[in-house]
């Protein structure tokens, strides 16, 4: 065991001087595997916000059950009273006519005067269910949903769970659809990027012929290139996250107020954790397949 | 070599064999990036040996050539001869049954060449078999050790012992 740290050591003390020694190559490894994380990072940093924001939306749900027309007060205050008794149920509000109309024109300033061209108000009373924010909000939703679908005071129910399901599914589609289209172009750039490793080995032919000339087996030979190029991808992933949050506050700064809640939606949050070690992760194991390819290809090495 | 047909042997098995012989050339083969100390070092790093073994035995490889008094300096800063010498401490430093040297005074002035033809002789008063290739006739007089002459690759002059 302590031979195999010994030579682990020796890997990243060589791979470590080797960048001292001749850092053009090394940094333009890791400039493009930081080129490349950063575009993987970004997709990560929207998907994630929207993610999240979905997620709060979908435990946040409100429920509107719009009231027939001339609806008797008693129906609606039993009504009322059918919907708050439900578990789950943090508060029902009246909504009548009059307020529809003051929240429709401040919703809509274009439009606010098409009501007033019709003989009388169009949008009808409603009951606002404000639902306790969580996973079972949905369920709950359902609940409120089944109990009022055949009272008589009842016009319609709605509530978004269709919607944002769907830009849920939208979500991870383009999460999938991202994966497997990363995976192509990383695969492509491991080819690239074991290009400009083959500098590297052909920069150190002289001494990799010397290592061969002492006895060192294959390994001892390929160990450093490997643990270089892992250390690239490694210090590529954190290059590319900084600049993934860099470019982020930025944008946040200098977007006006329109599109700044879209921009809001899509990178209001810096990169979680757990995405932010998986750029990192996936940039070491790409410099490691890099450096695999390269030591592999040169004949220096693998003889 | 030792009873071993090296003709048959498996390419695997090639780096073990290396590891077994130390080899000296005429334009030094150091690795310009590290130490003198690390050069001779190497060799043992290759063969599994801790890192403070690898300094201790380095060290006295160097000194067996005289050069421990510049054991941090990269090949760049050493002289020809002193090149020369650290490559024999690395080729010396795991005791090898063999030494083979390729013209190990081509690049180096007489005296020089003198100098390290006495230092393979004191490695060969250890136990190691020395194997000089050479064109310097003038050199193999002087050394009046078994000399073998090849001309084409093949063995022109019977072997003679002085």
């Amino acid at each position: 065991m302590s031979a195999v740290f010994a030579h682990l050591r020796y890997f990243v003390s060589d791979a470590v001087d080797e960048w001292r020694h001749s850092p053009g190559p090394n940094v333009l490894a890791t400039a493009t595997l930081a080129a490349v994380l950063f575009v993987a990072g970004l997709n990560l940093l929207i998907v994630a916000n929207l993610k999240s924001h979905v997620g709060r939306w979908k435990n946040d749900l409100r429920v509107s059950v719009y009231l027939v027309e001339g609806a008797r007060a008693a129906d609606v205050d039993a009504l009322y009273a059918k919907i708050a008794a439900l578990p789950g149920v943090l508060r029902v509000e009246r909504v009548d006519k009059d307020e529809a109309l003051r929240r429709f024109r401040a919703s809509f300033k274009d439009l606010a005067d098409v009501p007033m061209e019709l003989s009388a108000n169009p949008l009808p009373a409603s009951l606002e269910v404000v639902l306790d924010s969580g996973p079972s909000a949905r369920d709950t939703a359902r609940a409120v949903g089944e109990a009022v679908a055949s009272a008589a005071a009842v016009e319609e129910t709605r509530y978004d769970q269709t919607f944002l399901d769907r830009v849920d599914a939208l979500l991870d589609v383009a999460r999938w659809g991202g994966a497997g289209l990363g995976l192509v172009v990383l695969t492509a750039v491991a080819f690239v990027v074991s290009g400009v490793l083959r500098l590297t080995v052909y920069a150190r032919r002289d001494e990799i012929d010397i290592m061969h000339l002492v006895g060192a087996p294959p390994m001892l030979v390929r160990g450093p290139f490997l643990v270089a190029g892992m250390g690239q991808g490694f210090v590529g992933g954190l290059v590319a996250l900084s600049l993934v949050e860099i470019v982020r506050r930025a944008a946040r700064g200098y977007i006006g107020a329109q599109p700044g809640e879209l921009l809001e939606l899509a990178a209001g949050n810096a990169l979680p954790l757990g995405p932010s070690c998986f750029v990192v992760f996936v940039g070491a194991a790409l410099g490691f397949a890099s450096a695999w390819f390269a030591v592999r290809e040169a004949k220096e090495v693998s003889r | 070599m030792n009873g071993r047909n090296l003709v048959s042997l498996p390419a695997r098995k090639v780096p073990e064999l290396r590891r077994s012989i130390g080899v000296v050339f005429q334009d030094f083969k150091l690795i310009r990036r590290k130490s003198a100390l690390d050069n001779v070092a190497y060799v043992l790093n290759v063969a599994g040996i801790s890192r403070g073994e690898q300094k201790r035995r380095a060290y006295l490889a160097l000194k067996g050539v005289g050069l421990h008094h510049r054991l941090n300096v990269t090949p760049a800063v050493l002289s020809g001869g002193e090149q020369q010498r650290v490559a024999i401490a690395r080729a010396v430093v795991n005791d090898p049954e063999l030494l083979l040297a390729d013209e190990p005074t081509g690049n180096l002035d007489p005296d020089l060449a003198v100098e390290i033809m006495r230092l393979f002789r004191e490695i060969n008063a250890r136990g190691t078999t020395v194997v000089v290739a050479t064109h310097d006739r003038d050199l193999i007089r002087r050394m009046q050790r078994r000399t073998i002459v090849l001309e084409h690759g093949r063995v022109s002059e019977a072997a003679t012992t002085p």
